[in-house]
């Protein structure tokens, strides 16, 4: 019995500690772009920058950047992966643009 | 005081020494056969016979006590006790092991196995033998998955699945956002025993409104022994680098018997065909629970609490319509495995907790039962990293009294379920208003059983009320829906044959997200409209089932019929709001499902441990208001599962070989869909799978799935309208380990 009890320990003390230890803490950080809906069902997408320069929209700035209402404003002309360009201006759901943070597949 | 107390208390027990019970299970020859699991059913506690075939249960047992015996290669038997017979038990060899679809006797929760149409599945070695749970159930005639990779699962029963498909664990129904396909089964295998299935609208206990289906799955029971008993498991898969891990502890001390159970998963995106991994299809799932029960003489408590912990990602995901999406653009050329365990965006957030008490008393014809469980499912979905596209917290109550009263050959079932749902909103961003509901629901069944015939009959009616007054989505709505549902059968059995009709009658009210969706569900790359003016939906099925079987073969045959009228469904229109598509939901007049399940067990004389089991699933659904068919309904299949037992041979036994088996599914192509939906073609998938036991305690499989790396997307998949239909995982192998003390 004594065994068992040893057994039993060892068993949910090692359940506690494969359960506790490999909790995933999201990043706080990550890289945007405006996205435009095409007509052919396809979409643009033109990296942004962050207030530094930086590609990573961080903390209070993530939450800025997803909120619906949010104007981003382009300074120098952007141009997506297929060529397109943006001119500056503000850019958002008002106007048909929408600021999109997800990761995507590796390529 | 005190003394008097510890005087009872001392008698208490001394009592229970004396008031032991002792039985025997022998052969048809005579001789004591070991190891035969001995399931008092009504107290849900397991004894196994020892070396002479003896079993003792350290305490009495009622009359009219329903007991299970049950082992592999024997026929099993369902009795029931009478203290003043001699207990001696005859178990007749058996080489075919037809039980899944009700061939020979067992104990069931859904009622009378021989009357009502259950089948059923062991579920005691998934963790070793299958990839997940509901994979291991869609191995029956007639169930298939709705799925994106391991991480979201759930059930499809005769083509139809989500709200009409009911869940219960252990007896508490499962309420976990269910309608949507993105919203898998909401808990693992984990410490469970068996799962219990209806199909079709018979399942007139557990509620109306499982016109497609029942699910009842149930915990491995408790022991009735003086040693601690318990297990440790591991698995590892290479598709998705998941690993997995349980432990499970069974724990009896006089009148008390206690069960653990704990689970960690982690698994990365899984990987298709081409040597590309699936975006976003990993999860991590955790687990604990634990079930306690106190048996004194004629009364029983349990108590049981389970907490679910889940981080799901929604793979295929896109802004664009499906259908134009490039599979390179949700798919990555490699995995990075220090990130790629972790979640991304969209991902769902769920949290579940499950608690129950059941309060048995049997006393001699008579058995009082109260159950209540309380299920709280909180479900995040994100999109976005810093707010959720919607927080839902569902919490359900459920009371269910019955009495059950033996009378002669009849046994009559009086109860109620009452059961309070509320759905409530923790940001004011929704798809879902807040709602709430009542429902009550008095049944009445009676069964009837002499000699080779039985007859069966039961009626429930159900008043549901349906409230929401939810000013941030613009909702006032006040409805109330009533109805009545009824279930008749009969059985014959003659010689080997028997024979068994049914016709049932249900209903389902329209449920809150069908009444009054409104925003973009990004789980379906859909905006989902509701309607309140949706009614009942009704179904009326008949079902026939013919059984044969002898030792060494058994055959099935199960042809069904089911109208639905007012059958609510959700369809595509022309306008977009946001770039997502608008649905809407509708009812259609009449929809008919017919079909045929066959199933045939078969092993050659010369070689018992060779069996060959095959099912054939032919399933054809017509709605007649529309020329477009029904969303998700499954191909037609065959599937055969070949076993091959080597613990007869010395020689491989020596190398630790247990078994060989092999699982081909062949799905027709599936040529009849919904507006929104394409053909899917026809494919075949082989897995195969080694068994290994270096001992008794230690145990081993070796996993093989999609031997030709067959590129396919099943027609029922979540991700089949995604860049022309996102396959599933391609060849893979696994390493399963259990260790059994």
């Amino acid at each position: 019995m004594k065994k068992s009890n040893y057994l039993l320990s060892a068993i949910v003390a090692c359940s506690i500690a494969l359960m506790s230890s490999c909790s995933s803490s999201d990043e706080d950080c990550h890289e945007c772009h405006i996205a435009l809906e095409n007509s052919d069902g396809t979409e643009t997408m033109w990296e942004i920058s962050n207030s530094s320069g930086g590609e990573d929209f961080c903390a209070n700035e993530l939450i800025t950047v997803e909120d619906p209402a949010y104007m981003h404003t382009v300074t120098d002309t952007l141009t997506s992966d297929d060529g397109l360009v943006l001119l500056p201006g503000e850019y958002g759901v008002s106007n048909g643009y929408e600021i999109h943070c997800e990761e995507h597949a590796h390529e | 005081m005190k003394n008097i107390l510890l005087v009872s208390f001392l008698m208490m027990h001394t009592f229970n020494l004396f008031s032991q019970t002792k039985g025997q299970v022998i052969d048809s020859n005579n001789f004591p056969v070991k190891d035969v699991n001995v399931f008092l059913s009504d107290q849900n506690i397991l004894l196994y016979s020892n070396n002479d075939g003896t079993f003792i249960s350290k305490q009495d047992i009622p009359n009219n006590s329903y007991i299970h015996f049950y082992k592999f290669g024997y026929a099993s038997k369902v009795i029931k006790y009478k203290s003043d017979q001699e207990f001696k038990v005859i178990l007749e060899d058996l080489h075919i092991n037809l039980d899944e679809v009700g061939v020979v006797e067992s104990f069931s929760e859904l009622g009378n196995t021989k009357l009502t149409n259950i089948e059923k599945k062991s579920l005691e070695d998934v963790f070793l033998k299958n990839n997940s749970m509901v994979e291991s159930i869609a191995q029956l005639a007639g169930v298939d998955i709705v799925s994106s990779g391991l991480g979201i699962q759930k059930v499809v029963v005769r083509g139809l699945s989500g709200m009409r498909v009911v869940t219960y664990l252990n007896g508490m129904q499962i309420n976990n956002q269910q309608w949507a396909n993105d919203h898998g089964i909401g808990f693992t295998d984990l410490g469970l025993g068996e799962v219990e299935l209806i199909k079709g609208s018979s399942a007139l206990k557990y509620g109306s409104e499982a016109i497609g289906g029942l699910l009842y799955f149930k915990d491995s029971p408790f022991i009735s022994s003086d040693k601690l008993k318990g297990f440790f498991a591991t698995k590892f898969n290479n598709s998705s680098y998941l690993s997995s891990s349980q432990f499970g502890i069974k724990w009896n001390k006089n009148n008390f018997y206690f069960n653990l159970y704990g689970q960690y998963s982690l698994s990365s995106d899984y990987r298709l065909p081409n040597n590309t991994y699936l975006f976003n299809s990993r999860f991590n799932q955790n687990a604990i629970k634990f079930s306690l029960a106190h048996r004194y003489k004629k009364l029983q408590n349990i108590f049981m609490y389970q907490y679910h912990n889940e981080i799901t990602g929604i793979p295929a995901h896109a802004h664009v319509d499906p259908a134009d999406v490039n599979i390179s653009d949700i798919t990555s050329s490699f995995l990075d495995l220090s990130t790629d365990f972790k979640a991304t965006r969209p991902t769902q957030f769920i949290n579940n907790q499950l608690f129950i008490y059941k309060l048995n008393y049997l006393n001699n014809n008579i058995k009082l039962s109260l159950h209540a469980g309380h299920f709280i499912n909180n479900l995040q979905e994100y999109e976005k990293w810093s707010s959720p596209a919607f927080n839902l917290t569902i919490s359900n109550t459920q009371i269910t009294p019955n009495i059950r009263y033996k009378l002669d050959r009849l046994t009559f079932n009086l109860g109620s379920q009452i059961s309070v749902l509320d759905n409530k909103n923790n940001e004011d961003l929704r798809l879902v208003p807040d709602a709430s509901s009542l429902n009550i629901g008095p049944y009445f069944i009676l069964d009837y059983e002499k000699n080779n015939f039985g007859y069966n009959s039961g009626i429930r009616y159900d008043y549901k009320s349906l409230k929401s007054e939810d000013k941030i989505s613009n909702v006032i709505y006040d409805n109330e829906f009533s109805n009545t549902s009824f279930s008749t059968g009969v059985f014959y059995k003659f010689n080997d044959n028997v024979f068994r009709l049914t016709y049932s009658g249900a209903f389902r009210a329209p449920h809150f997200s069908e009444l009054f969706s409104d925003g973009v569900h990004h789980g379906t790359n859909r905006y989902e409209l509701g309607n309140q003016n949706l009614d009942i939906e009704y179904a009326s099925q008949y079902e026939f089932k013919y059984q044969w079987s002898n030792e060494h073969f058994g055959f099935v045959l199960n042809p069904f019929l089911q109208n639905i009228s007012d059958f609510i469904s959700i369809v595509p229109t022309d306008s977009f709001i946001n770039s997502f598509r608008v649905y809407n939901y509708m009812q259609y007049n009449k929809v008919e499902i017919k079909g045929v399940e066959i199933n045939l067990h078969y092993h050659p004389h010369q070689l018992h441990n060779l069996h060959f089991e095959q099912s054939y699933s032919f399933l054809q659904t017509i709605n007649k208001d529309d020329q477009y068919g029904l969303a998700l309904v499954p191909a037609n299949s065959i599937k055969t599962n070949i076993l091959f037992d080597f613990n007869e041979y010395e020689r491989l036994v020596k190398y630790k070989l247990d078994y060989f088996s092999l699982f081909h599914i062949y799905k027709f192509s599936q040529e009849y869909f919904a507006e929104y939906e394409e053909l899917t073609k026809s494919y075949n998938l082989i897995n195969l799978q080694l068994g290994l036991k270096f001992n008794d305690k230690l145990l081993c499989s070796i996993g093989l799935n999609n031997l030709f790396n067959k590129q396919y997307s099943p027609h029922t998949s979540r991700i089949r309208s995604v860049a022309g239909g996102v396959p599933n995982p391609g060849r893979s192998f696994n390493i399963n380990l259990k260790y059994e003390f």
